[in-house]
């Protein structure tokens, strides 16, 4: 697969993600126990419905608006801090590069999902959804990439790399944005921002699911209006478990986890050195 | 010259210092939610009994008062008692009766990674099965959570409220594979060996005859457990999500319905135990980069 | 060969049957108590548990709700009518095996007086009880503050032992007989992580013929019915309208019904500036269109018979002594009245949304959480109907712990409506949902309602002396409600819980559910 591909099968991708958000209705038809439940995608096109009659479509709407800003910022984070990582090993400034390291072990060292469970309960009523959360799996992502773009631009000769360019007659600037982050950090930073990008997704899902579990608490990453891609699969966990039939809620909700993957694997593709 | 030890030594303190700052941080955060931590706790309580109540549970004197009482009791092994999850429950018993669970899952999942770098570094494992590991790998845990789960219901023990072998070892299976634990672990250690390998004292070395890892070894150990120490540290997380799905009465569930139900006496001792562990690999972590580091420089003379 | 293998079959199914009567049986609850001593029972839950654990001194029989004891064996007034003596049964013993004396019994008393104790329960309590005398071994001296009308209804508490608290009076929360409590019922409990598991204790007073049961948190309700189905639980305590179909249609289960006299209400914020005014409550009574979200959500048509759910026009079920059927239940929407009142409430509807004082209302609206099992998405079909009347409008769910925290307590103030859902045993008192806030008084008004005419009339209930004279202040209560309106009340929908038929003699009591446990079989 050329990189062309890749970029085009990721932008394909990221528009079936994102783009359905845009059109999402504010609020999620009501449960209606008078009508069947569980409709297939040709009875109810285009997606079916779950097994309160619900169309599926909304699902995906509106689990595409939950998860795409959060999920694009967390990994714009992690791009940045990632790149920043990279850059200073690039400089001669040990005292920066102490306090960052310092800063990163500390990050580093904390299991993600305790402090996230942490950032839910703290934050009041009305700060409460995915963006906070995806920003603090962010921060804690961050020194993990921070620490890999550290180690390729070492790799690279660090200072001295930029020192040598310098003799080559490059400006500062240049060295920085073109060959360090450009030619060098790309590959490393758009993984680490595309991992994160699913991960993000993935965490919203599982945070959902749990909150289905439970009948007594409320949700936990969106409104009680809405309902994430989670809620595609705990309709279609009846299927496995419970044999009912909607088998098509979990055919769908695996779609969209093959989706993110791909988007992930495409840009990651798209975004290898030369 | 390179300052080698900085890191080993930032890392050895923060391990020390981790499991008496996070609780900090906590005894903190009860303070910044909204309302007084006082009357959170039991708003419709009234009278002497309420004000007592409040300064059994160490909130009269603020965050300080609260972390340093709690610290104190802990050290006597007295986490103190549920506050709304198991009301009167000590919490020290309800930590003592998951920490079995998380750890068995914890260390089968980690064994099964471990086991992974291994095989993979001595070369034992074919390329058509790391494919598969990488294709499997690819699904998050949620999905092949629900899978278990599923079976695990209709065909296992549909009504089971204690946990099973059956349920831990679904549990760590998933946790080692999926969200692409060990597919990660076995490129990371076939992309550390092969770039090492390709390296000038390795070439000569195994013209003389010696083995690649033995050679290779000291040079990516710090490099391989640092890998291996992240890759522990989400698997630590990802359990918490297999608890919760499969139902395994672990310490990441406590941690959970502690949180929502607002029993921080339990959801201290849970963070704490994991800031434990976490400290402990940290702690690993340093001695052998330092240990390597000595060794390295302790070679005779003239020995690349 | 066919016929013997079959009677070999059926001998070994009688024997196996025969072995294993008394075996564990599992039901699913609708949550986890969240506390098993008795002074800080919050939910339904913990009140049945209560009821396995612990004996009331006095209870209605749940057969001819004659006012009986399992513990006094006789009675008398004394003091001119301020105290009763009580006179002990012989033989009872707790669960550890302790003597069963009067000391347990003013013990309950004094740890209910003791300002120590902070239960909301033992507050109410202080209001009845002046203390308690330890007369000899087996009789005890109960006094109470004032002359009641029957004072004996009064001592429908739980007994707790003396010695699991050494005496101390003054209870906590947390000490550990929340978690294993200690009583003479005819079980003894322990809770675990996923549940309770309960073991007989014989007793004088209680034969449980059930050795072992164990109380599972029950979740989704679809996998609650399949499992019982599949006789992976024995039964359900309650079973949601949708699902009761697929278990009459099995052999194996029966449906049986629950008195809980439970009504479903929308508490409206009567603070907020723009739902102060009574005509915007009638309003949005108006607007709420009670048949199409029975229909919608509980799947009830309208006339059908034998319906689970029946509308109420005021705070008390419809067989209640104290519903005034003079009232009338307002069924469908109204919305030529409502737009009218509205506007004489000073609302302006500006491109299709209502405004108060030039900004748009934005209902915030809210539900306790485990409602949505019973009545599925009530919430949203509440929240359309207002929006397709013109507010905008943002829904929550509220977790049990943040309704016990912050909504029963009346710190939920940003919230616009709440819809939520009350029971009652025989006696239902609804002083603490209406009572201004005050001096102990108003204990559960959700959004701090305050009228000085719906105090009165409390008060007047308080002090009704026939019950006459109760009925009489409570039917006129409900008429200032339906039209002041802190409430828009919903309907009484039936609780029906499924068995299987293995479980024998199972009669469910009102409210308590297991005050007849002594009765129940599991034959399997």
């Amino acid at each position: 697969m050329s990189r062309r591909v890749a970029l085009a099968v990721f932008l394909v991708g990221m528009a079936i993600l994102v783009l359905p958000g845009f059109f999402a209705p504010e609020f999620l038809t009501a449960k209606d126990g008078s009508v069947q439940g569980a409709l297939g995608p040709l009875a109810a096109p285009p997606l079916g419905t779950d097994s309160f009659g619900r169309p599926l479509l909304d699902f995906v709407q509106q689990g595409s608006r939950i998860v795409a800003g959060p999920s694009l910022v967390a990994a714009l984070i992690v791009m940045v801090l990632g790149a920043l990582g990279g850059l200073l090993a690039c400089t001669q400034s040990s005292r920066l590069s102490t306090v960052v390291q310092v800063l990163g072990e500390t990050l580093g060292a904390l299991p993600r999902l305790v402090v996230v469970i942490v950032v839910v309960r703290v934050l009041p009523e009305e700060w409460r959804g995915l963006m906070p959360i995806a920003v603090a799996w962010a921060l804690l992502t961050a020194p993990g990439a921070m620490d890999e773009a550290a180690s390729v631009a070492s790799r690279l000769g660090g200072s001295r790399f930029v020192e040598a360019m310098r003799a080559h007659g490059f400006s500062r600037r240049r060295i920085y944005l073109v060959h360090i982050l450009g030619y060098n950090l790309r590959p490393v930073l758009i993984r680490q921002a595309a991992e994160t990008f699913a991960q993000v997704i993935f965490l919203e899902m599982a945070l959902s699911y749990v909150s289905m579990m439970q009948t007594d608490i409320s949700e936990l990453t969106h409104g009680s209006q809405e309902e994430g891609w989670a809620g595609i699969l705990y309709d279609g966990y009846s299927y496995l478990a419970l044999n009912e039939p909607t088998g098509h809620s979990l055919g769908l909700g695996l779609v969209l986890v093959a989706l993110v993957l791909v988007v992930v694997r495409s840009v990651v593709y798209a975004g290898r050195a030369r | 010259m390179e300052r080698w030890w900085i890191r080993p030594v930032v890392r050895l303190v923060l391990a020390v210092a981790l499991p008496f700052l996070v609780p900090l941080l906590i005894a903190g955060m009860i303070w910044a939610m909204p309302g007084d931590p006082a009357t959170n706790v039991c708003p419709d309580c009234t009278g002497e009994g309420m004000l007592q109540m409040v300064k059994d549970r160490n909130l009269d004197q603020g965050p300080l008062h609260f972390y340093s009482e709690w610290m104190s009791s802990m050290v006597s092994g007295d986490f103190g008692r549920s506050w709304s999850f198991q009301s009167g429950e000590e919490v020290a018993y309800l930590l003592k009766s998951g920490i079995g669970f998380t750890l068995k899952l914890f260390l089968l999942g980690g064994l099964i990674i471990l086991a992974g770098a291994f095989l993979t570094a001595v070369k034992w494992i074919p390329s058509w099965l790391k494919s598969g590991i990488r294709l499997v790998g690819m699904l998050p845990g949620l999905v092949l959570s629900l899978a278990a789960i599923a079976v695990y219901t209709v065909y296992i023990n549909p009504s089971a409220m204690e946990t099973t072998w059956t349920q831990v070892a679904m549990g760590a299976l998933i946790l080692a594979i999926a969200d692409a634990a060990l597919s990660g672990t076995i490129d990371g250690v076939d992309e550390v060996i092969e770039t090492e390998g390709r390296r000038r004292y390795v070439q000569i070395a195994i013209l003389r005859g010696e083995s690649t890892l033995q050679n290779i070894l000291p040079n990516t150990l710090p490099a391989l457990v640092g890998q291996v120490r992240a890759r522990m540290l989400s698997l630590l997380s990802a359990a918490i999500i297999i608890e919760m799905i499969l139902k395994i009465n672990g310490v990441g569930e406590l941690l959970v319905v502690g949180a929502l139900k607002q029993d921080f006496p339990l959801v201290m001792a849970c963070t704490f135990f994991y800031v434990v562990i976490s400290s402990v690999m940290l702690m690993l972590q340093a001695v052998i980069e330092i240990l390597v580091a000595l060794s390295i420089r302790k070679s005779p003379k003239g020995v690349a | 060969m066919g016929i013997k293998k079959r009677s070999l079959l059926a001998a070994a199914g009688l024997s196996a049957a025969l072995l294993t009567t008394g075996q564990s049986l599992n039901f699913y609850e609708e949550a986890l108590p969240t506390s098993m001593n008795p002074l800080y029972a919050k939910s339904m839950v913990d009140t049945r548990v209560n009821e396995l654990v612990f004996d009331r001194l006095y209870f209605h029989s749940p057969i001819n709700n004659s006012l009986v004891s399992r513990l006094v064996d006789q009675w008398q007034m004394s003091e001119g009518g301020r105290a009763m003596q009580l006179t002990l049964k012989q033989g009872v013993k707790w669960h550890d095996g302790t003597a069963f004396t009067a000391t347990d019994v003013c013990f309950t008393i004094d740890a209910m007086l003791d300002e120590g104790t902070p239960s909301p329960i033992a507050a109410k309590q202080r209001e009845v009880f002046a203390g308690c005398e330890v007369k000899e071994e087996n009789v005890a001296l109960v006094r109470f503050t004032k002359i009641f009308h029957n004072p004996r209804n009064r001592l429908g508490f739980y007994v707790m032992p003396a010695h699991s608290f050494e005496g101390n009076t003054a209870i906590s929360p947390d000490h550990e007989f929340s978690n294993r409590p200690m009583g003479t019922g005819p079980l003894k409990g322990n809770r675990g992580r996923r549940g309770v598991s309960f073991n007989s204790v014989p007793n004088a007073h209680h034969q449980a013929k059930v050795p072992q049961m164990s109380l599972q948190e029950g979740a989704d309700p679809l996998v609650q019915v399949r499992t019982l189905q599949n006789n992976g639980v024995q039964g359900i305590i309650t079973v949601p309208p949708p699902y009761r179909a697929d278990v009459s249609a099995s052999d194996e289960l029966s449906l049986k019904s629950y008195d809980l006299r439970s009504w479903w209400f929308v508490a409206v914020n009567t603070n907020k500036r723009h739902l102060s005014d009574k005509r915007v409550r009638q309003a949005l009574n108006s607007i709420i269109d009670r048949t199409e979200l029975r229909k919608l959500s509980i799947g009830v048509e309208a006339g059908e018979q034998n319906s689970p759910c029946e509308f109420i026009s005021g705070p008390f079920v419809q067989t209640s002594p104290y519903y005034n059927r003079a009232v009338e239940v307002q069924e469908t929407a109204d919305l030529e009245s409502a737009l009218s009142l509205l506007q004489a409430g000073g609302m302006k509807k500006v491109g299709g949304t209502w405004h108060y004082r030039g900004e748009a209302v934005n209902l915030k609206i809210g539900i306790k959480a485990s409602l949505d099992v019973e009545a599925p998405d009530l919430l949203s079909q509440v929240s359309n109907q207002l929006g397709a009347a013109g507010f905008q409008r943002q829904q929550h769910k509220i977790s049990t712990d943040e309704w016990n925290r912050m909504v029963v307590t009346g710190q939920a103030e940003d919230y616009d409506l709440i819809i939520g859902k009350w029971s009652f045993g025989l006696v239902e008192d609804v002083n603490p949902l209406f009572h201004t806030r005050a001096g102990g008084r108003g204990g559960l008004n959700i959004f701090n309602y305050s009228s000085t005419a719906v105090d009165t009339l409390l008060a007047q209930f308080d002090g009704a002396r026939t019950d006459t004279q109760a009925q009489d202040a409570y039917h006129e209560l409900h008429e200032v409600l339906a039209d002041d309106l802190p409430y828009l009340f919903l309907w009484k929908l039936d609780t029906k819980s499924a068995w299987q038929t293995s479980v024998r003699g199972n009669m469910i009591s009102a409210y308590y559910y297991w005050t007849d446990f002594d009765s129940w079989k599991y034959v399997q």
